[in-house]
């Protein structure tokens, strides 16, 4: 059985890293993988091959040298075992149908129907999650090495996080096979026995180390190190001293310093994980109907996530009216609008726009009761929320709504059997999330523009039509913003389809990291980079004209050139996109 | 209706289809069959103008597929062997979205025969995760079949179809080349192909092996026997291998 699961393992990530090497050969592929491996090396590597020590004056947070062994051992144990109990009550309080272990879809199809014994199922389950255990170890030590508070060496703390992540391995394995075996005999009012027994426990405890517990002096909450000692303090006496025992000495390693304490600390911080192990087999329970339920619901899920249209655990599709009738006549473009118009409102719909809508009306007519009244009051601080929600909303949309050519990708054969030109296609896709962020973001300028309106007016400000103008003319340009955030992302996905694909998959290395870093800061760029021309002639335009025609008539000759300037950019863009998709063959794109 | 000259494709140094040429006119049925790897879906994919042809030429009613790709594709339909349909339209808004992409003027009142044709007259308001492979893959010809087009391409219509489904999609390919549609399609079921095809293209590693009527292939490969079937040609023709 290790021999076939490590075959199965080690071929696969061969013919992973060999497809992906593949790849590389195009030059797009490698810009990522070494930007991915540059940040990588930059943000973690660096730091662990070089010997010099920390610039004096480097923030402090937790550093200034390591904590204590006995400290570091506390509160690791105590942190190990909040997560422990969380995920205890969890798995009570949303247990598994039932009892079910973890495969993928083609190893139920391989090993459930051959000779192989439950016990060795089980075995190749524990055996397969050490592989990622491993892998995960490894990335920890060298993500978390930066925190220097930590102590001990690499390599202990690299054993002491494979200690740590194996434990709860076995122990959710554990958990969730006994718990749905144990709720299929007992029926569901165990859960609620078990919760309240473990609300009460958890409460008796922090009842009696709240009791022992003095209150923190002033001291010991000026900072981070002295606030993590007065926890130690706090926990190391008592009955959460007991109840941490068994936590301190799975987090023993982890926390040794010197040989010989990691080696006296590696034999109880075994003996937990070897325990376990033994429940697990013992525990006489069929999961061969959860596990293949799971299998397929994760499979589900895969398939959702990959073409754009997961929408968490759980959340079941449903027919929806369509905004408009479609006449069978007119622009093709607007029954692409009207698709995404239609495929949006699963999650964004008229309620949710009307409670956006309510949320910004609420905030306007508590400002139109004046300056004077409590929430009137708040003005500068609406403004401050339109502001960010301006930002958040341009820079974090383009993510949010992907009801466009990117969620199509996968049916993008389809879409060029359609008799339309490639820019059609395009243009038709973008339509949806461009009304929907513009809506957004016109809702937020009038707030801010209110706000504004409601400040103490300071010298040299703009006179009211000024600034009614100033808030007409960014409304115009909005939308044109808006479509030039979303082509970006719908180019690169047209341009680098297997990239796109990768980020479906929720791909991981450093080919997938070098990716992202590219897209998010090659999307900035690009944008900054269209808007350069457009902010450039906007300002001679104004500056040209406002001496002789005043600031709202220079604002609306500059805005008519800004969005002559876009507008174009816009259209090329298009244009060059819709080529592009015109030429894209997926599934070659796609091959590994 | 449909005529390929010297179509090549090529995927960097590999060359999936080379050389291709055939002709198909309105009423026939041409079978595209071919070893696993033989270049049956690109060649499809290349006649639906999903990707670029390398070289060569397509006229789709006589009109250039390369010169004039919309033109073209207002005369065809492609049928892909899985049915890619959008998550969340129902049965019933698919055929009004595709009506517009078509601009199929008056589209309703065809809208529901055409579903009864295809038996998921009651399943119009359901999302296509709610259908069956079946009731999908009938979907997906639903949306084809709307703009009446004069050529179709099936890749691999049989696949996942129940016998019943199987007999009715034969039936519906045969009824539409009767009424004038020229059709291509590849399918490995070699005994059904003979039901209903006219023509017939063996291809292998992107090469014409042998193309014409079944009678006239067959007689190619037939080695002085009376009669044999489709399957025996195919494996005399191809040498009973992929390679």
């Amino acid at each position: 059985m290790v021999g076939a699961l490590l075959y199965l393992r080690l071929v696969s990530l061969r013919n992973w890293l060999a497809s992906t090497a593949a790849r590389l050969r195009q030059p797009k592929y490698l810009a990522s993988a070494l930007a991915g491996a540059a940040y990588f090396y930059l943000v973690f590597f660096r730091r662990l091959l070089s010997t010099r020590p920390p610039a004096p004056g480097a923030p402090a947070g937790l550093a200034g040298g390591p904590l204590e062994p006995g400290a570091a051992l506390v509160l690791g144990a105590a942190i190990l075992f909040t997560f422990v109990l969380l995920r205890f009550a969890y798995s009570w309080i949303a247990p598994a149908p039932s009892p079910r272990l973890r495969f993928t879809e083609a190893e139920i199809a391989f090993l459930f129907p051959a000779p192989i014994s439950r016990t060795r199922l089980i075995h190749f389950n524990l055996l397969s999650s050490q592989l990622y255990i491993l892998l995960s170890s490894v990335l920890l030590t060298v993500v978390f090495n930066r925190w220097s508070f930590l102590g001990g060496n690499p390599a202990a703390r690299a054993v002491g996080w494979w200690l740590i992540l194996s434990t709860w391995n076995l122990l959710g394995t554990y958990s969730q096979l006994a718990i749905a075996l144990r709720i299929q005999r007992a029926g569901g009012g165990v859960r609620l026995r078990v919760l309240g027994a473990l609300l009460v426990l958890a409460t008796a405890l922090a009842y009696s180390t709240w009791q022992r517990a003095r209150p923190p002096a002033e001291a010991e909450l000026a900072g981070l190190r002295p606030m993590a000692a007065y926890l130690v303090r706090c926990l190391d006496i008592g009955p959460a001293r007991t109840v941490l025992a068994p936590f301190e000495w799975v987090v023993g390693p982890f926390a040794a310093r010197g040989l010989r304490a990691f080696l006296l600390a590696l034999g109880p911080a075994l003996a937990i994980p070897a325990a376990l192990y033994l429940a697990v087999l013992r525990l006489e329970v069929s999961f061969a109907e959860g596990s293949i339920a799971q299998a397929e619901q994760r499979a589900q899920v895969r398939t959702a996530w990959r073409s754009g249209t997961y929408r968490g655990a759980g959340a079941k599709l449903k027919a929806i009216r369509a905004p408009f009738a479609l006449r069978d006549r007119g622009r093709p473009e607007l029954a692409f609008f009207w698709k995404n118009l239609i495929a949006i409102q699963a999650w964004f719909n008229l309620r949710t726009f009307l409670i956006i809508l309510m949320s910004f009306a609420i905030v306007l007519f508590a400002n139109l009761r004046g300056p004077r009244s409590p929430i009137g009051a708040t003005a500068p601080l609406v403004l401050v929320g339109a502001v960010m929600v301006t930002f958040y909303t341009l820079l974090a949309g383009p993510q949010l709504f992907r009801q466009d050519l990117r969620s199509d990708l996968v049916n993008a054969d389809i879409l060029k059997t359609y008799p339309l030109a490639g820019w059609q296609i395009v243009l038709g896709q973008i339509l949806t999330p461009t009304l929907l962020m513009s809506g957004v973001l016109w809702l937020a300028l009038l707030t801010a523009g209110w706000a504004y309106s409601r400040l103490p007016a300071a010298p040299g400000a703009l006179s009211h039509s000024a600034q009614a103008t100033l808030v007409l003319c960014l409304a115009a340009v909005i939308p044109l913003i808006v479509f030039l955030q979303l082509l970006v992302p719908n180019g690169a996905a047209l341009l680098f389809p297997a990239w796109h694909q990768a980020s479906r998959n929720r791909a991981a290395g450093p080919e997938a990291l070098g990716q992202r870093l590219i897209f998010v800061f090659g999307q900035l760029f690009a944008v900054l980079l269209a808007l350069l021309p457009a902010a450039l002639l906007g300002f001679l335009l104004f500056f040209a004209s406002f001496w002789l025609l005043g600031i709202p008539a220079a604002l609306v000759i500059a805005t008519a050139g800004v969005v002559a300037v876009v507008a174009g950019e816009l259209c090329v863009g298009v244009w060059w996109l819709g080529g592009r998709f015109e030429r894209l063959d997926i599934a070659q794109e796609l091959r590994p | 209706m449909i005529e390929v000259n010297g179509l090549a494709k090529r995927f960097g140094e590999f060359t999936a289809v080379r050389d291709l040429s055939f002709a198909v006119q309105p009423g026939e049925v041409l079978g595209l069959v071919g070893p696993n790897g033989a270049g049956k879906t690109t060649t499809l994919r290349c006649l639906a103008g999903i990707i670029p042809l390398s070289g060569g030429s397509v006229q789709i009613a006589g009109v250039d597929l390369a010169a004039d790709p919309v033109g073209a594709k207002r005369a065809l339909a492609f049928f892909p062997d899985e049915p890619r349909l959008f998550d969340y339209l129902t049965v019933r808004q698919h055929l009004t979205f595709v009506a517009r992409i078509y601009g199929v003027a008056g589209h309703e009142p065809r809208v529901q025969p055409l579903l009864e044709e295809l038996e998921i007259a009651d399943k119009a308001d359901l999302l296509p995760g709610a259908l069956s492979r079946g009731m999908k893959q009938k979907l997906v010809i639903a949306c084809g079949l709307l703009h009446d087009p004069r050529v179709m391409f099936f890749d691999e219509p049989l696949t996942g179809l129940d016998p019943l489904g199987i007999r009715r999609m034969k039936d519906s390919i045969v009824r539409r080349a009767r009424a004038g549609a020229a059709i291509v399609l590849s399918s490995h079921l070699l005994h059904l192909l003979e039901e209903v095809c006219t023509h017939v293209l063996i291809l292998k590693q992107g090469e014409k092996l042998a193309g014409g009527t079944l009678a006239e292939v067959a007689a190619q490969f037939s080695q002085g026997e009376a009669s044999v079937s489709l399957e025996d040609v195919f494996i005399r023709a191809t040498g009973g291998t992929e390679d």
